[in-house]
């Protein structure tokens, strides 16, 4: 495509312009995604800005919640930009959009121009605007089920969950190598660099979604944004005739643009555009030899436009209407939590929110799955669901202690929420938000069941809520939790020895609130959290970890 | 055979004769001089000093040109008072020590719990390493910094991952800070080694605890222990927080059972007193051979510096 055509044609610049602004967005996008670690260092851009561009999420996440969320204005602005400026931002913006081009430079290409056709067809064109149609039928209803096709989530998925940790993997390897050779060359500091791993669930999902993306890439290019994509199909309806847009004047109909197309938006003769399908790339632009097409300011009327494909109206109904169906049927499933105030829900022990999560219905109206908070917890802990939340929470960030525990000094996934589904609390308000207690499994705990000397769990708990406590008649001391002044981090259950954890944090007790204090709340409820790293050393010592006359310290013998 | 060989070979025989003779006073006198233990107050930068060189000086442990892993506590995110991890200042003294002794690569080595990077900073013994050569301390929490190697005299555990430089290691020092703890009732120099092996986890789970750390100091025991007593963790420990005293105290010996014996005698746990032989791994250690703990029977030298 930037192929020279002819002796002296020479790039148009709003072609390199393009092209450059696409890359530097892409980089951008990842400079700020794996720079969202904790601590979170200022940067002048919020690390979710990318999210908060994405115009369906901020159009469907409003509908579905019924709130004004201003996190997301930036979303619909651009929205409103596209009645100006057509889909720009498919072309220039997106980092979803700029992968698949990129993926397609490096594909083995395959002659494109006959399957081109196939998939120009109006049938899968309109899919997108169904899928629009789906989840604003959901979002009407108070579902989100966006999560499915708006692509600046999926795609920060791809890279933070996927791909990211791919990377670590490949660095620590690279060490491993290495490390022998800084060694007998001296380089102390170098010898002991290191890389956390990070794992994820729900992969298996996003190598398959993608990877089927990324193949379609070599019958038709961007594929995804033709057909499929939502967020495309919305802008596709606020640009059906902008007032920047594509125009051809003394065309040859030689078709190389229509060919060349990447959108597939240019009629075979090469002079009628489909604007709501074009993403203003200016590929056209550069392909032709007479230098006949050029972007520019046009009045609103236009005889150059071809008739939009868009589906009928019964189809868009239909599927609303399928929609509502859909968002009924997630109320409805037995293991939703939709509802989850309600009386009769089922949670799973495992399903275990973040910390400042929202109530769980409002949370899941509101959560994006776009693994921006999974991204920058320290611990690994914030992990996708799969089923643990109900079929309708997939995807959904759950607390996974076993993997890492809830860091008591870190505030970091509430500060990367687009939606505030986590709300943004600062750190002494975090720490009074608590996400579950400790369950100690006396069937399978090493001091209860075999009587050995362990207590791991008490050594490890920053809030001192794991007492060893030497049961009369008893060889060990024996963890018991207090629950009033266990957090639910998890400390104790990412280091049990045993090897299905013995102590597990479930989502009992666990505050949920919108808006109101944290501290206050916990406080009424009776908690006593204090963290046990302050520096007054005998501030905490509790008396009743003094054993009475007669019984010996914890740990020692007769 | 002319007369500057006649006494050349003269000189060489009384050499011969002399050998043996002097290398045998010097044993005795090392014997009559160091005592097994050695416990000195003071502030920690000296007595730790002071200690050592009561016992042979870190020339006895430190050879030049050797490579030495020193292991202090520093698993815990928390400041010096709380007597959770050992003084920056002995760790740094004891580095000092081995640098004067001409060892060739030092490194402070510790396998944390808890959030490492917070740790090594709020321990203050990242600073004070650095201080002497940057660089040198670490807390190794990657499983590619650690070798499997087996334990051929353990009874219960007969493998486990060991980090590479402690298998490297000619001289392995023990810095612990003396507390209690939950589970082994005390953790000083010969707990403190469960920080130099990748799973923990299966001292506790597959094997019993006490037996599986007396199995680890048959492959790992510390050439030298330094318990750093200046302040003590007598309840609620390895975590705290407990109760702490200050006897301002440091106990120095080549035998890492005595040493460990000799705290628990010295301090009240959980307001009592305790006898060595109530530590269930020091009583095994001692019944393996690994050392002393009959205290009564060894020269212990009390000073303050």
């Amino acid at each position: 495509m930037t192929k020279k055509i002819g002796g002296g044609h020479s790039e148009p610049p709003l072609f390199r312009l393009r092209r450059c602004i696409q890359s530097v967005s892409l980089i951008f996008f990842l400079w700020l995604l794996f720079n969202a670690t904790w601590p979170l260092s200022d940067t002048w851009l919020p690390p979710d800005s990318y999210l908060r561009l994405d115009p369906l999420t901020a159009f469907l996440t409003a509908i579905a919640a019924r709130q004004w969320l201003p996190t997301l204005a930036p979303g619909l602005a651009l929205l409103c930009l596209a009645f100006a400026a057509g889909r720009f931002f498919c072309g220039w913006l997106c980092p979803f959009g700029a992968t698949l081009d990129l993926v397609r430079k490096l594909l083995p290409r395959k002659k494109m121009h006959k399957e081109h056709d196939r998939f120009t067809q109006p049938g899968l064109r309109r899919l997108k605007y169904l899928a629009l149609a789906i989840m604003l039928g959901t979002a009407l209803l108070g579902v989100t089920t966006l999560y499915w096709g708006s692509p600046i989530p999926l795609i920060t998925r791809f890279y933070a969950l996927l791909l990211h940790p791919l990377l670590l993997l490949l660095s620590d390897s690279v060490l491993a190598v290495g490390r022998p050779l800084f060694n007998t060359l001296n380089l102390t500091e170098l010898s002991y660099v290191h890389v956390t791993l990070r794992r994820f669930d729900t992969l298996y999902f996003l190598l398959a979604f993608f990877a089927l993306l990324f193949l379609l890439e070599r019958l038709c290019p961007r594929f995804w944004c033709r057909c499929l994509c939502p967020a495309g199909a919305l802008l596709a309806l606020a640009s059906r005739r902008p007032f920047w847009r594509r125009t051809v004047t003394a065309c040859t109909h030689c078709a190389r643009c229509a060919r060349a197309c990447p959108a597939g938006a240019i009629s075979h003769d090469g002079e009628q555009t489909s604007h709501e399908e074009c993403i203003a790339c200016q590929t056209c632009v550069n392909v032709c030899p007479e230098r006949a097409t050029k972007f520019s300011l046009m009045p609103l009327n236009d005889a150059s436009r071809q008739p939009m494909l868009l589906p009928s109206r019964r189809a868009f109904l239909g599927a609303s209407a399928f929609g509502a169906v859909l968002a009924g049927v997630q109320y409805n499933g037995a293991h939703s939590l939709l509802n989850a105030d309600g009386d009769g829900t089922i949670w799973s022990p495992s399903c275990i929110r973040p910390p400042g999560a929202l109530p769980e219905s409002r949370f899941l109206k509101l959560c994006l799955r776009c693994g921006e908070c999974m991204k920058v917890c320290p611990g690994n802990a914030l992990q996708p669901a799969w089923l643990a939340a109900g079929p309708e929470g997939i995807f959904s960030p759950l607390l996974t202690p076993r993997r890492g525990p809830c860091e008591p000094g870190c505030n970091a996934c509430g500060q990367v929420c687009p939606t505030r589904a986590i709300a943004p609390l600062p750190l002494e308000e975090k720490q009074w938000a608590k996400v579950g207690t400790a369950v100690v499994n006396r069937q399978t705990c090493l001091a209860w069941a075999e009587e050995r000397s362990c207590v791991v769990c008490q050594e490890v708990c920053p809030y001192g809520a794991v007492n060893p406590v030497q049961q009369s008649g008893a060889k060990v001391p024996t963890p018991v939790v207090d629950a009033a002044r266990c957090y639910g981090c998890g400390y104790c259950e990412r280091h049990c020895p045993v090897r299905i954890s013995a102590i597990v944090i479930q989502p009992l007790n666990a505050l949920r609130l919108d808006g109101q204090s944290y501290m206050a709340a916990g406080k009424s409820a009776g908690l006593d959290l204090r963290l046990q790293n302050k520096d007054n050393a005998t501030d905490g010592a509790s008396p009743d970890a003094m054993p009475q006359d007669g019984t010996l310290p914890p740990g020692f013998s007769q | 055979m002319n007369r500057r060989d006649f006494l050349k070979w003269q000189i060489a025989g009384i050499g011969m004769l002399n050998l043996p003779v002097l290398s045998l006073a010097d044993k005795a006198l090392a014997a009559e001089a160091f005592p097994d233990v050695a416990i000195v107050k003071g502030s920690p930068a000296t007595a730790t000093r002071a200690a050592v060189d009561m016992i042979g000086g870190m020339a006895r442990f430190v050879k030049p040109g050797q490579k030495v892993v020193i292991k202090p506590n520093m698993s815990f995110a928390r400041t010096p008072e709380t007597a959770t991890n050992t003084h920056p200042e002995v760790v740094r003294e004891v580095i000092v020590m081995c640098k004067e002794a001409g060892a060739s690569k030092i490194r402070v080595l510790d396998h944390t719990l808890q959030d490492s990077e917070q740790s090594l900073q709020r321990s203050g013994i990242r600073d004070a390493c650095n201080s002497i050569e940057p660089g040198i301390c670490h807390h190794l929490e990657t499983v590619s910094f650690y070798q499997e190697a087996g334990l051929p005299d353990g009874k219960e555990m007969r493998t486990n991952a060991f980090m590479r430089d402690v298998l490297e290691a000619d001289v392995i020092i023990a810095v612990p800070v003396a507390k209690s703890h939950g589970g082994a009732g005390v953790s000083l120099s010969l707990k403190g080694q469960m920080g130099l092996v990748y799973d923990r986890k299966i001292m506790h789970s597959r094997y019993d605890l006490h037996t599986s750390i007396v199995d680890l100091a048959t492959r790992v025991k510390p050439a030298l222990s330094v318990i750093d007593a200046t302040r003590v963790l007598t309840t609620n420990g390895p975590g705290g927080p407990g109760n702490v005293i200050t006897p301002g105290e440091v106990i120095a010996s080549a035998d890492p059972v005595a040493a460990d014996a000799t705290a628990v005698a010295s301090y009240e746990w959980y307001g009592r007193k305790m006898q060595p032989r109530q530590v269930a791994h020091i009583r095994i250690a001692h019944e393996r051979g690994l050392g002393r703990m009959d205290i009564e029977a060894l020269t212990t030298k009390r000073t303050t510096a």
